[in-house]
């Protein structure tokens, strides 16, 4: 790894906000600080030396832990050029501009969230999201769940947390094992009794993941028919992710698709985020132009949802709602559902005035979710701070 | 621009992120950066050719200027002002507004410029999902001729068939009916389309008071409910 000094990083933000890799620019391979370090803000000390920084973020991230995200960069002196989502920032680091001039679908399976975009790619290395699908809890941790459970079931076992958690971890070792070898042992160290040992093939987890297979197929169906694309008008494949890596998947993706998948580079989140920070620090980086992946919507009285961006709108945008003056409470949910129980709740906005408000609610560049009020009394618009809480 | 005392800033900055509910500077016909006029005089007693079209960057410092909050989604994006646009034109001229006022074309410039590419770029994507949908651009068109059209009150023959659909629906409700909800669901989308192409033929037109397309809208949006209850 090139220890040259450089003026620009990307860090990849992974689910919970710890710190996996950062990526100096001109760097060939990451410099691994803090993998799986429960605390961001030690993570980022250690970047003893203030500098621009793009944050490349896990789908599976809360708006608040995006805010956390970014204070705590900017408390420990870096200047946040950009928040950019994975995918884009992976797109990116793979070059996929210098791949096609088309349009590319890419897939992005973590531990913990899979996230996909149909992406155009233009002439001149802009990179437009045309159709996003996101789904928290889906992902390589969700595949190593469900072949522990029937792992568990086939030793008459009851997937209780004593049970589970080994055998959820050996499942995550079976899977890894997988990626280059055809057939592993499955070892089961449970508190009590002597560790079980099986064999398991790449068919068999194949096979157990079978569910979660199918959810992906769906999202992936649903964000082609909002694209307006068939599978063969895609002209690149992209894969990222942990979860991207098994051979299942790959099987899976190419049989989606009908063409082999291109596996992304090694961190290439955290790639793709610095060489953004370089190329906007030089003037000359590409457009990355993101969507929102899930619509946005507003609760009313009656536990409904009120929708103010739709799935698939390019952002920065806007949506503007009215409500009656008073303090309110505005919750502010992700989710395709017309009921808000069964939406995910972004962020709940404290707004205290008299008269009639008038909402705006705006997406940014980043896609972070700002909320402004503007009170109508007595005619004047007075802005109202709108406080996430 | 010459380099004075009196000389605005230049128009680059290792400011941290700016805060976009900061004081930003208002439409005028003055620049904010270097105060000079944005707009060049109308020479006297030379007619007025209609409104010219507002500048994105001062002519003399090449500073981005704040977007007109008055300009409707069509002047926003240079379109007509007419129902029949296809939506790969209005993407397009969303597209290609967008690029140069997108907000990563100025990282390292003023904070507040960067603030001011925000707007815009919020404006420019908001005035493209407003004429994307032929529904939404009827509705916007609607509500230029006249700001208080809706809500509108859907004609007497047309809530007789909206009685009569919602009839349909809670019969269907509850029984296994796949290809009768199909059959259904066909007729009504072809309605509602014909309904919304007769409509934007007459906005376009301009000869049909506003008092009577606006109910026809309202009945084109009840339309679409049943259209989505039938495919949920």
């Amino acid at each position: 790894m090139s220890t040259e000094a450089a003026d620009v990083a990307g860090i990849e933000v992974s689910p919970g906000g710890c710190l996996v890799a950062r990526f100096e620019a001109g760097a060939e391979a990451p410099s691994l600080l803090g993998e799986g370090h429960p605390d961001l803000a030690a993570a980022l000390a250690a970047l003893a030396r203030p500098r621009p920084v793009v944050l490349a973020l896990s789908a599976s991230l809360s708006e608040r832990e995006r805010r956390d995200t970014l204070e705590t960069c900017a408390a420990k002196g870096f200047e946040v050029l950009r928040l950019v989502s994975a995918p884009l920032a992976g797109a990116l680091a793979a070059d996929l501009a210098a791949a096609t001039h088309g349009v590319a679908a890419v897939f992005d399976l973590g531990e913990d969230a899979f996230d996909f975009r149909v992406v155009a790619v233009t002439a001149d290395g802009e990179l437009e999201v045309r159709a996003a699908a996101v789904e928290r809890g889906l992902g390589g941790h969700a595949m190593d769940t469900a072949l522990a459970r029937q792992v568990l079931a086939e030793l008459g076992l009851a997937p209780t947390p004593e049970h589970l958690i080994p055998a959820v971890a050996a499942a995550h070792v079976a899977r890894a094992a997988l990626d280059t070898h055809f057939s592993v042992p499955f070892v089961l160290a449970l508190p009590e009794g002597r560790p079980q040992t099986r064999r398991l093939d790449r068919h068999r987890f194949g096979h157990c993941v079978r569910p979660q297979l199918e959810r992906l197929s769906v999202l992936v169906h649903r964000a082609m028919e909002d694209a307006a694309l068939r599978a063969d008008e895609v002209d690149e494949v992209l894969l990222l992710g942990p979860g991207a890596h098994a051979p299942w998947v790959r099987a899976f993706v190419g049989e989606l698709f009908m063409r082999r998948p291109r596996p992304a580079p090694f961190g290439a989140p955290a790639l793709g985020a610095a060489t953004l920070a370089r190329r906007l620090m030089n003037g000359d980086a590409p457009l990355l132009l993101d969507a929102v992946c899930a619509t946005l919507g507003l609760e009313a009285d009656d536990g409904y949802i009120e929708w103010l961006l739709p799935r698939g709108a390019p952002f920065p945008a806007s949506a503007t709602r009215r409500r009656d003056g008073g303090p309110v409470l505005l919750k502010v949910y992700q989710g395709e559902r017309q009921r808000s129980d069964d939406c995910r709740l972004v962020g709940t906005y404290q707004v205290d005035a008299t008269g009639g408000i008038a909402v705006r609610f705006e997406v940014d560049a980043d896609g972070l979710v700002h909320v402004q009020a503007r009170s109508d009394l007595d005619g004047t618009a007075r802005p109202v701070l709108a406080t996430l809480t | 621009m010459s380099a004075s005392a009196d000389a605005p800033p230049p128009l680059v900055s290792d400011g941290p992120r700016l805060d976009a509910s900061a004081g930003l500077p208002t439409f005028g016909p003055l620049c904010w950066h270097c105060t000079a006029p944005v707009w060049p005089a109308a020479a006297e007693g030379e007619p007025a050719s209609g409104p010219a079209p507002t500048p994105t960057r001062c002519p003399h410092c090449d500073a981005l200027l704040p977007p007109d909050p008055d300009q409707n989604a069509f002047e926003r994006l240079g379109l007509g002002l007419r129902f029949a646009q296809s939506p790969g034109a209005v993407d397009a001229a969303r597209r290609a507004r967008l690029l140069a006022v997108h907000p990563d074309r100025f990282t390292r410039r003023h904070p507040v410029e960067r603030a001011l590419a925000l707007a815009w770029a919020v404006a420019i994507n908001d005035a493209g999902r407003t004429l994307q949908e032929a529904f939404d651009r009827a509705q916007h068109l609607i509500t230029l001729r006249r700001p208080d059209a809706f809500p509108a009150r859907i004609r007497d023959a047309d809530w007789q068939r909206l009685y009569e659909l919602k009839q349909v629906l809670r019969e269907l409700d509850g029984v296994d009916a796949h290809v009768e909800r199909s059959r259904l669901t066909r007729l009504v989308v072809a309605e509602y389309e014909q309904g919304l192409t007769e409509l934007g033929k007459d906005l376009d037109a301009g000869e049909a008071p506003v008092e009577t397309l606006a109910p026809r809208l309202a009945w084109l949006r009840s339309l679409r409910s049943v259209v989505e209850s039938l495919q949920a």
